[in-house]
Protein backbone atom coordinates (compact mmCIF):
# COMPACT_ATOMS: atom_id res chain seq x y z
CA UNK A 1 0.00 0.00 0.00
CA UNK A 2 1.36 3.46 -0.93
CA UNK A 3 0.44 6.78 -0.38
CA UNK A 4 -2.28 8.52 1.70
CA UNK A 5 -3.78 5.08 2.33
CA UNK A 6 -0.78 3.86 4.23
CA UNK A 7 -1.08 6.74 6.37
CA UNK A 8 -4.73 6.34 6.90
CA UNK A 9 -4.10 2.77 7.94
CA UNK A 10 -1.57 3.80 10.69
CA UNK A 11 -3.30 5.97 12.00
CA UNK A 12 -5.75 3.35 12.64
CA UNK A 13 -3.44 1.07 13.66
CA UNK A 14 -2.53 3.64 16.56
CA UNK A 15 -6.34 4.85 17.08
CA UNK A 16 -7.31 1.51 17.96
CA UNK A 17 -4.37 0.80 20.09
CA UNK A 18 -4.59 4.11 22.34
CA UNK A 19 -8.46 2.93 22.37
CA UNK A 20 -8.68 -0.56 23.14
CA UNK A 21 -5.31 -1.68 24.95
CA UNK A 22 -6.42 -2.24 28.03
CA UNK A 23 -8.45 -5.26 26.75
CA UNK A 24 -5.33 -6.98 26.24
CA UNK A 25 -2.68 -5.45 28.04
CA UNK A 26 -2.93 -8.40 30.64
CA UNK A 27 -2.50 -11.02 27.99
CA UNK A 28 0.78 -12.69 28.19
CA UNK A 29 1.28 -11.86 24.19
CA UNK A 30 -0.93 -9.31 23.20
CA UNK A 31 -0.50 -7.40 19.97
CA UNK A 32 1.76 -4.22 20.48
CA UNK A 33 0.00 -2.02 17.78
CA UNK A 34 1.97 1.06 18.76
CA UNK A 35 5.12 -0.91 17.51
CA UNK A 36 3.34 -1.69 14.55
CA UNK A 37 2.32 1.20 13.46
CA UNK A 38 5.48 3.06 13.91
CA UNK A 39 7.46 0.61 12.28
CA UNK A 40 5.22 0.88 9.30
CA UNK A 41 5.46 4.68 9.42
CA UNK A 42 9.10 4.29 9.61
CA UNK A 43 8.63 2.79 6.27
CA UNK A 44 7.61 5.73 4.51
CA UNK A 45 9.50 8.34 6.36
CA UNK A 46 12.85 9.72 6.43
CA UNK A 47 15.05 8.78 9.57
CA UNK A 48 14.99 11.72 11.16
CA UNK A 49 10.75 11.95 10.73
CA UNK A 50 10.61 8.81 12.04
CA UNK A 51 12.91 9.00 15.31
CA UNK A 52 10.71 12.16 15.97
CA UNK A 53 7.63 9.92 15.27
CA UNK A 54 8.89 7.38 17.94
CA UNK A 55 9.43 10.13 20.50
CA UNK A 56 6.16 11.40 20.43
CA UNK A 57 4.34 8.05 20.23
CA UNK A 58 6.56 7.28 23.18
CA UNK A 59 5.55 10.38 25.44
CA UNK A 60 2.11 9.56 24.40
CA UNK A 61 2.53 5.80 25.57
CA UNK A 62 4.82 6.28 28.67
CA UNK A 63 2.09 9.00 29.87
CA UNK A 64 -0.57 6.51 29.57
CA UNK A 65 0.95 3.53 30.85
CA UNK A 66 2.60 5.87 33.61
CA UNK A 67 5.91 4.34 32.68
CA UNK A 68 8.97 5.62 32.52
CA UNK A 69 9.70 8.87 30.29
CA UNK A 70 12.75 8.93 28.57
CA UNK A 71 13.68 5.33 28.61
CA UNK A 72 9.96 5.06 26.78
CA UNK A 73 10.53 7.98 24.16
CA UNK A 74 14.12 6.88 23.60
CA UNK A 75 13.63 3.23 22.65
CA UNK A 76 10.74 4.15 20.80
CA UNK A 77 12.97 6.95 18.88
CA UNK A 78 15.33 4.69 18.02
CA UNK A 79 13.28 1.62 17.03
CA UNK A 80 11.58 4.53 14.73
CA UNK A 81 14.92 5.72 13.85
CA UNK A 82 16.47 1.94 12.97
CA UNK A 83 13.77 1.31 10.98
CA UNK A 84 13.53 3.64 8.34
CA UNK A 85 17.91 3.18 8.48
CA UNK A 86 17.17 -0.52 7.67
CA UNK A 87 14.56 0.06 5.01
CA UNK A 88 17.47 1.82 3.12
CA UNK A 89 19.82 -1.19 4.14
CA UNK A 90 17.36 -4.13 2.28
CA UNK A 91 15.51 -1.51 -0.53
CA UNK A 92 12.71 -4.50 -0.69
CA UNK A 93 9.74 -4.84 -2.87
CA UNK A 94 9.01 -8.12 -1.36
CA UNK A 95 5.70 -8.39 -0.15
CA UNK A 96 6.86 -10.50 2.68
CA UNK A 97 9.60 -8.05 3.50
CA UNK A 98 6.88 -6.19 5.85
CA UNK A 99 5.68 -9.18 7.62
CA UNK A 100 9.28 -10.13 8.59
CA UNK A 101 10.11 -6.73 9.22
CA UNK A 102 7.23 -6.28 11.53
CA UNK A 103 8.05 -9.27 13.53
CA UNK A 104 11.50 -8.99 13.96
CA UNK A 105 10.97 -5.28 14.66
CA UNK A 106 8.15 -5.52 17.28
CA UNK A 107 10.35 -8.14 18.59
CA UNK A 108 13.55 -5.73 19.14
CA UNK A 109 11.81 -2.95 20.43
CA UNK A 110 10.13 -5.62 23.09
CA UNK A 111 13.41 -6.39 23.89
CA UNK A 112 14.87 -2.96 24.00
CA UNK A 113 12.09 -2.08 26.45
CA UNK A 114 12.56 -4.76 28.44
CA UNK A 115 16.34 -3.59 28.89
CA UNK A 116 17.06 -0.67 28.26
CA UNK A 117 20.87 -1.33 29.12
CA UNK A 118 20.93 -2.13 25.54
CA UNK A 119 19.80 1.58 24.79
CA UNK A 120 21.51 3.47 27.58
CA UNK A 121 24.98 1.25 27.30
CA UNK A 122 25.70 2.12 23.57
CA UNK A 123 24.69 6.07 24.03
CA UNK A 124 27.02 5.71 26.78
CA UNK A 125 29.83 4.71 24.52
CA UNK A 126 29.03 6.65 22.06
CA UNK A 127 28.71 9.56 23.54
CA UNK A 128 32.31 8.56 25.70
CA UNK A 129 33.97 8.22 22.79
CA UNK A 130 32.79 11.36 21.28
CA UNK A 131 34.00 13.19 24.26
CA UNK A 132 37.43 11.82 24.15
CA UNK A 133 37.88 12.45 20.44
CA UNK A 134 36.78 15.83 20.62
CA UNK A 135 39.37 16.13 23.41
CA UNK A 136 41.75 14.29 21.75
CA UNK A 137 41.42 16.59 18.34
CA UNK A 138 41.19 19.72 21.11
CA UNK A 139 44.77 18.91 22.10
CA UNK A 140 46.24 18.08 19.06
CA UNK A 141 45.14 21.38 17.75
CA UNK A 142 47.07 23.60 20.03
CA UNK A 143 49.85 21.03 20.90
CA UNK A 144 51.02 19.87 17.28
CA UNK B 1 11.86 5.10 -8.38
CA UNK B 2 9.51 3.97 -5.40
CA UNK B 3 9.73 0.77 -3.36
CA UNK B 4 7.26 -0.11 -0.25
CA UNK B 5 5.03 3.12 -1.50
CA UNK B 6 7.82 5.70 -0.23
CA UNK B 7 10.73 7.72 -2.46
CA UNK B 8 14.27 6.54 -1.66
CA UNK B 9 15.04 8.94 0.41
CA UNK B 10 18.76 10.68 0.35
CA UNK B 11 21.05 11.00 3.40
CA UNK B 12 21.36 14.05 4.89
CA UNK B 13 23.15 15.44 7.30
CA UNK B 14 20.03 17.27 8.89
CA UNK B 15 19.18 13.65 9.65
CA UNK B 16 21.84 12.79 11.80
CA UNK B 17 20.77 16.02 13.68
CA UNK B 18 17.65 15.60 14.86
CA UNK B 19 18.58 12.18 16.16
CA UNK B 20 21.45 13.14 17.78
CA UNK B 21 18.41 15.93 19.29
CA UNK B 22 15.74 13.56 19.99
CA UNK B 23 18.52 11.13 21.75
CA UNK B 24 19.62 14.34 24.10
CA UNK B 25 16.09 15.73 24.62
CA UNK B 26 15.21 12.12 25.85
CA UNK B 27 18.32 11.57 28.00
CA UNK B 28 16.94 15.16 29.62
CA UNK B 29 13.82 13.59 29.85
CA UNK B 30 14.68 10.74 31.87
CA UNK B 31 16.95 12.83 34.28
CA UNK B 32 13.43 14.55 35.28
CA UNK B 33 12.71 13.87 39.05
CA UNK B 34 9.74 11.69 39.65
CA UNK B 35 7.57 14.85 40.16
CA UNK B 36 8.95 16.54 36.93
CA UNK B 37 7.58 13.20 35.05
CA UNK B 38 4.42 13.36 36.33
CA UNK B 39 3.32 16.60 35.42
CA UNK B 40 4.58 15.75 31.71
CA UNK B 41 2.42 12.98 32.08
CA UNK B 42 -0.21 14.73 33.50
CA UNK B 43 -0.80 17.19 30.63
CA UNK B 44 -0.33 14.88 28.18
CA UNK B 45 -2.70 12.83 29.75
CA UNK B 46 -5.30 15.67 30.12
CA UNK B 47 -5.04 16.62 26.40
CA UNK B 48 -4.05 13.94 23.51
CA UNK B 49 -4.62 11.38 25.55
CA UNK B 50 -8.33 12.68 27.27
CA UNK B 51 -10.45 11.13 24.68
CA UNK B 52 -8.67 7.80 25.40
CA UNK B 53 -8.82 8.15 28.99
CA UNK B 54 -12.52 9.07 29.00
CA UNK B 55 -13.46 6.27 26.82
CA UNK B 56 -11.53 3.62 29.47
CA UNK B 57 -13.22 4.75 31.96
CA UNK B 58 -16.72 4.75 30.30
CA UNK B 59 -16.10 1.28 29.58
CA UNK B 60 -14.17 0.71 32.70
CA UNK B 61 -17.23 1.51 34.81
CA UNK B 62 -20.21 -0.36 32.27
CA UNK B 63 -17.94 -3.40 33.76
CA UNK B 64 -17.76 -2.84 36.53
CA UNK B 65 -21.52 -2.15 37.63
CA UNK B 66 -22.21 -4.72 36.29
CA UNK B 67 -19.84 -7.15 37.74
CA UNK B 68 -20.01 -5.47 41.12
CA UNK B 69 -23.51 -5.23 41.76
CA UNK B 70 -23.87 -8.18 43.98
CA UNK B 71 -20.88 -7.48 45.85
CA UNK B 72 -21.86 -3.95 46.23
CA UNK B 73 -25.15 -5.14 48.13
CA UNK B 74 -23.65 -7.26 50.13
CA UNK B 75 -20.69 -4.51 51.01
CA UNK B 76 -23.92 -2.44 51.53
CA UNK B 77 -25.42 -5.10 53.74
CA UNK B 78 -22.25 -5.61 55.95
CA UNK B 79 -21.83 -1.71 56.67
CA UNK B 80 -25.39 -1.57 57.81
CA UNK B 81 -24.74 -3.95 60.68
CA UNK B 82 -21.64 -2.41 61.18
CA UNK B 83 -23.24 0.63 61.81
CA UNK B 84 -26.17 -0.45 63.85
CA UNK B 85 -23.56 -2.75 66.19
CA UNK B 86 -21.16 0.29 67.10
CA UNK B 87 -23.91 3.10 67.15
CA UNK B 88 -24.30 2.64 70.56
CA UNK B 89 -20.82 2.04 71.41
CA UNK B 90 -20.36 5.76 69.67
CA UNK B 91 -22.64 7.20 71.25
CA UNK B 92 -21.86 6.27 74.48
CA UNK B 93 -18.18 6.91 73.63
CA UNK B 94 -19.48 10.58 73.25
CA UNK B 95 -21.15 10.78 76.55
CA UNK B 96 -17.85 9.58 78.55
CA UNK B 97 -16.08 12.31 76.64
CA UNK B 98 -19.00 14.69 77.68
CA UNK B 99 -18.18 13.81 81.14
CA UNK B 100 -14.56 13.77 81.40
CA UNK B 101 -14.68 17.34 79.26
CA UNK B 102 -12.29 16.05 76.18
CA UNK B 103 -12.29 17.53 72.75
CA UNK B 104 -14.02 15.36 70.15
CA UNK B 105 -11.50 12.85 68.42
CA UNK B 106 -10.20 14.30 64.88
CA UNK B 107 -10.11 11.06 62.71
CA UNK B 108 -10.20 13.58 59.49
CA UNK B 109 -12.07 13.18 56.80
CA UNK B 110 -12.14 11.34 53.09
CA UNK B 111 -12.67 12.40 49.17
CA UNK B 112 -13.64 9.40 46.69
CA UNK B 113 -11.38 9.17 43.54
CA UNK B 114 -11.37 7.51 40.65
CA UNK B 115 -8.17 5.12 40.15
CA UNK B 116 -6.15 4.69 36.84
CA UNK B 117 -3.52 1.89 37.26
CA UNK B 118 -0.23 2.10 35.13
CA UNK B 119 -0.38 -0.68 32.31
CA UNK B 120 1.78 -3.65 32.82
CA UNK B 121 5.11 -4.76 30.43
CA UNK B 122 5.41 -0.62 29.26
CA UNK B 123 4.76 1.41 32.54
CA UNK B 124 4.38 0.14 36.00
CA UNK B 125 1.31 -1.79 37.34
CA UNK B 126 2.08 -0.50 40.89
CA UNK B 127 1.91 2.83 40.28
CA UNK B 128 -1.60 5.00 40.35
CA UNK B 129 -2.57 7.95 39.07
CA UNK B 130 -6.04 9.45 41.62
CA UNK B 131 -8.71 11.42 39.59
CA UNK B 132 -11.06 13.78 42.21
CA UNK B 133 -11.12 17.26 42.36
CA UNK B 134 -9.30 18.82 45.38
CA UNK B 135 -6.29 16.16 45.65
CA UNK B 136 -3.91 18.73 45.07
CA UNK B 137 -4.29 20.29 48.55
CA UNK B 138 -3.34 17.25 50.43
CA UNK B 139 -0.71 16.85 52.50
CA UNK B 140 1.59 14.24 51.11
CA UNK B 141 1.73 11.26 51.24
CA UNK B 142 -1.56 10.23 52.43
CA UNK B 143 -2.95 6.74 52.44
CA UNK B 144 -5.69 5.41 50.14
CA UNK B 145 -7.83 2.58 51.17
CA UNK B 146 -11.52 1.56 49.99
CA UNK B 147 -14.36 -0.23 52.08
CA UNK B 148 -12.69 -3.60 51.60
CA UNK B 149 -8.70 -2.00 53.01
CA UNK B 150 -5.27 -0.47 52.18
CA UNK B 151 -4.73 0.26 48.09
CA UNK B 152 -1.62 2.11 48.78
CA UNK B 153 -0.56 5.60 49.34
CA UNK B 154 -0.74 8.99 47.73
CA UNK B 155 2.75 10.34 47.08
CA UNK B 156 2.48 13.65 45.50
CA UNK B 157 0.39 15.77 42.93
CA UNK B 158 -0.15 14.76 38.99
CA UNK B 159 -1.74 17.59 37.57
CA UNK B 160 -5.31 18.42 38.61
CA UNK B 161 -5.23 14.90 40.39
CA UNK B 162 -2.98 12.91 42.84
CA UNK B 163 -0.16 10.09 41.82
CA UNK B 164 0.89 7.34 43.91
CA UNK B 165 2.06 3.72 44.57
CA UNK B 166 -0.20 0.61 45.12
CA UNK B 167 0.83 -1.79 48.04
CA UNK B 168 2.51 -4.29 45.77
CA UNK B 169 5.39 -1.00 45.14
CA UNK B 170 8.49 -2.19 46.15
CA UNK B 171 9.10 1.11 48.34
CA UNK B 172 5.87 0.46 50.31
CA UNK B 173 5.79 0.07 53.90
CA UNK B 174 3.13 0.52 56.51
CA UNK B 175 2.72 0.19 60.30
CA UNK B 176 0.62 -2.66 61.11
CA UNK B 177 -0.98 -4.12 64.24
CA UNK B 178 -3.28 -7.28 64.85
CA UNK B 179 -6.96 -6.93 65.98
CA UNK B 180 -6.19 -7.76 68.92
CA UNK B 181 -3.31 -4.96 69.52
CA UNK B 182 -0.60 -7.88 70.55
CA UNK B 183 1.66 -7.81 68.12
CA UNK B 184 2.79 -5.03 65.66
CA UNK B 185 5.25 -4.91 62.91
CA UNK B 186 5.70 -3.46 59.71
CA UNK B 187 3.98 -4.74 56.50
CA UNK B 188 5.77 -4.57 52.52
CA UNK B 189 5.30 -6.26 49.30
CA UNK B 190 7.25 -9.64 48.68
CA UNK B 191 6.71 -11.01 45.39
CA UNK B 192 7.96 -13.96 44.44
CA UNK B 193 8.40 -15.39 40.40
CA UNK B 194 5.11 -15.91 38.85
CA UNK B 195 2.92 -15.31 41.69
CA UNK B 196 1.39 -12.32 42.51
CA UNK B 197 2.25 -10.23 45.11
CA UNK B 198 1.31 -10.76 48.30
CA UNK B 199 2.36 -8.44 51.66
CA UNK B 200 5.24 -9.89 54.09
CA UNK B 201 4.34 -8.72 57.85
CA UNK B 202 8.17 -8.31 59.30
CA UNK B 203 9.48 -7.61 62.52
CA UNK B 204 6.98 -9.41 64.74
CA UNK B 205 8.26 -10.37 68.05
CA UNK B 206 9.87 -13.66 68.35
CA UNK B 207 7.78 -15.01 71.28
CA UNK B 208 4.54 -13.65 69.14
CA UNK B 209 2.61 -15.85 67.64
CA UNK B 210 -0.30 -15.06 64.79
CA UNK B 211 -2.73 -17.73 64.12
CA UNK B 212 -3.68 -17.87 60.12
CA UNK B 213 -6.75 -15.40 59.66
CA UNK B 214 -5.88 -12.41 61.96
CA UNK B 215 -6.53 -9.51 60.37
CA UNK B 216 -3.79 -6.88 60.66
CA UNK B 217 -4.77 -3.01 60.75
CA UNK B 218 -3.45 0.32 60.01
CA UNK B 219 -1.75 1.13 63.10
CA UNK B 220 -1.64 5.21 62.14
CA UNK B 221 1.53 5.83 63.41
CA UNK B 222 3.36 8.71 61.56
CA UNK B 223 0.02 9.80 60.29
CA UNK B 224 0.25 8.45 56.95
CA UNK B 225 -2.41 5.95 56.92
CA UNK B 226 -5.50 6.62 59.26
CA UNK B 227 -5.57 3.94 62.06
CA UNK B 228 -8.11 0.99 61.90
CA UNK B 229 -7.71 0.32 58.03
CA UNK B 230 -7.30 -3.50 56.99
CA UNK B 231 -3.97 -4.35 55.61
CA UNK B 232 -4.67 -8.02 54.99
CA UNK B 233 -5.17 -11.46 56.83
CA UNK B 234 -1.88 -13.56 57.71
CA UNK B 235 -2.11 -16.29 56.28
CA UNK B 236 0.63 -18.29 57.55
CA UNK B 237 4.35 -18.47 59.30
CA UNK B 238 7.23 -17.25 56.97
CA UNK B 239 10.44 -17.70 58.68
CA UNK B 240 11.75 -17.14 61.92
CA UNK B 241 15.09 -14.70 62.16
CA UNK B 242 17.73 -16.04 64.45
CA UNK B 243 15.81 -15.67 67.66
CA UNK B 244 14.67 -12.38 67.06
CA UNK B 245 11.87 -12.14 65.09
CA UNK B 246 9.36 -13.79 63.37
CA UNK B 247 8.08 -12.99 59.57
CA UNK B 248 4.49 -14.22 58.20
CA UNK B 249 2.64 -14.30 55.32
CA UNK B 250 0.01 -11.73 54.56
CA UNK B 251 -2.69 -12.16 52.14
CA UNK B 252 -3.65 -8.58 51.09
CA UNK B 253 -7.14 -7.50 51.93
CA UNK B 254 -7.70 -5.38 48.31
CA UNK B 255 -5.95 -6.64 44.91
CA UNK B 256 -4.83 -3.32 43.07
CA UNK B 257 -6.24 -5.05 39.90
CA UNK B 258 -9.89 -4.61 41.39
CA UNK B 259 -9.66 -1.18 42.72
CA UNK B 260 -11.96 1.50 40.43
CA UNK B 261 -13.32 3.82 43.12
CA UNK B 262 -11.02 4.49 45.98
CA UNK B 263 -11.13 6.78 49.77
CA UNK B 264 -8.45 9.40 50.01
CA UNK B 265 -7.81 10.29 53.83
CA UNK B 266 -7.67 14.12 54.50
CA UNK B 267 -5.72 13.47 57.46
CA UNK B 268 -6.41 16.89 60.22
CA UNK B 269 -4.02 19.75 59.57
CA UNK B 270 -1.68 19.51 62.33
CA UNK B 271 -2.46 22.84 63.80
CA UNK B 272 -5.86 21.59 64.37
CA UNK B 273 -4.93 19.00 66.56
CA UNK B 274 -5.50 18.74 70.01
CA UNK B 275 -3.39 17.09 72.36
CA UNK B 276 -5.92 15.86 74.80
CA UNK B 277 -4.68 14.17 77.86
CA UNK B 278 -1.09 15.34 77.80
CA UNK B 279 -1.60 18.59 78.53
CA UNK B 280 -4.36 18.37 81.06
CA UNK B 281 -7.08 17.17 79.21
CA UNK B 282 -8.33 20.36 78.28
CA UNK B 283 -7.25 19.94 74.44
CA UNK B 284 -4.92 22.61 73.82
CA UNK B 285 -4.22 23.25 70.32
CA UNK B 286 -0.63 22.64 68.98
CA UNK B 287 0.20 26.55 67.87
CA UNK B 288 -0.78 27.59 71.56
CA UNK B 289 2.05 25.63 72.93
CA UNK B 290 4.75 28.50 72.03
CA UNK B 291 2.33 30.89 73.70
CA UNK B 292 2.04 28.83 76.51
CA UNK B 293 5.57 28.28 77.29
CA UNK B 294 7.41 31.47 79.19
CA UNK B 295 9.97 33.30 77.08
CA UNK B 296 13.08 32.50 76.89
CA UNK B 297 16.02 34.90 78.48
CA UNK B 298 18.12 36.70 76.48
CA UNK B 299 21.45 35.00 75.51
CA UNK B 300 24.10 37.68 75.74
CA UNK B 301 22.49 40.49 75.74
CA UNK B 302 20.58 39.92 72.36
CA UNK B 303 17.74 41.48 71.81
CA UNK B 304 14.46 38.97 73.12
CA UNK B 305 12.62 38.36 70.09
CA UNK B 306 9.55 40.98 71.24
CA UNK B 307 11.33 43.23 71.09
CA UNK B 308 12.55 42.89 67.37
CA UNK B 309 11.00 44.21 64.38
CA UNK B 310 7.51 43.87 63.76
CA UNK B 311 7.16 41.14 60.77
CA UNK B 312 7.11 42.95 57.83
CA UNK B 313 8.34 46.01 59.02
CA UNK B 314 11.44 48.14 57.18
CA UNK B 315 14.69 46.50 58.48
CA UNK B 316 17.56 49.54 58.81
CA UNK B 317 20.36 49.03 56.38
CA UNK B 318 22.62 48.47 59.40
CA UNK B 319 21.04 45.25 60.65
CA UNK B 320 21.26 44.01 57.00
Amino acid sequence: MRGPGRWIVIGMILLVHFALHPVWSGWPAGPDLLAGGLLLGSLGLRSSRAAALGFVLGLLEASMALGPLGPTMLVLAIAGWVGAWLRDVFYSDSARFMPAFLVVGVWAIEVLSLATVFVYAPLSAAFTAAVCWLAERFVSFFVV
Amino acid sequence: MTYLGAPRPGRRRGDIAIAAILVILGGFASSLSREQQSQVEAFVRATALYPFLTLHRASAERTAVGRRLEELQAERDDLVETLVRYRALAEQSADLRDIADLASPRIGEVRAAEVYPGRPRVGDPDVFVLRAPGLTDLIFPVGVFTGSGLVGVARGPHGAGARGDFWSHPDFRVSVVTEDGAVSGIARPLRRDGEEPILLLDGAPFQSDIAPGTRLLTTGIAGVYPPGITVGTVRQLAEEEAGWMKRYYVEPAVRPAQTALVLVWVRPRLDSLALPDLLGGRGLPLDSLAAARPPDPPADGAKPASEGPAPGAAVPDSAR
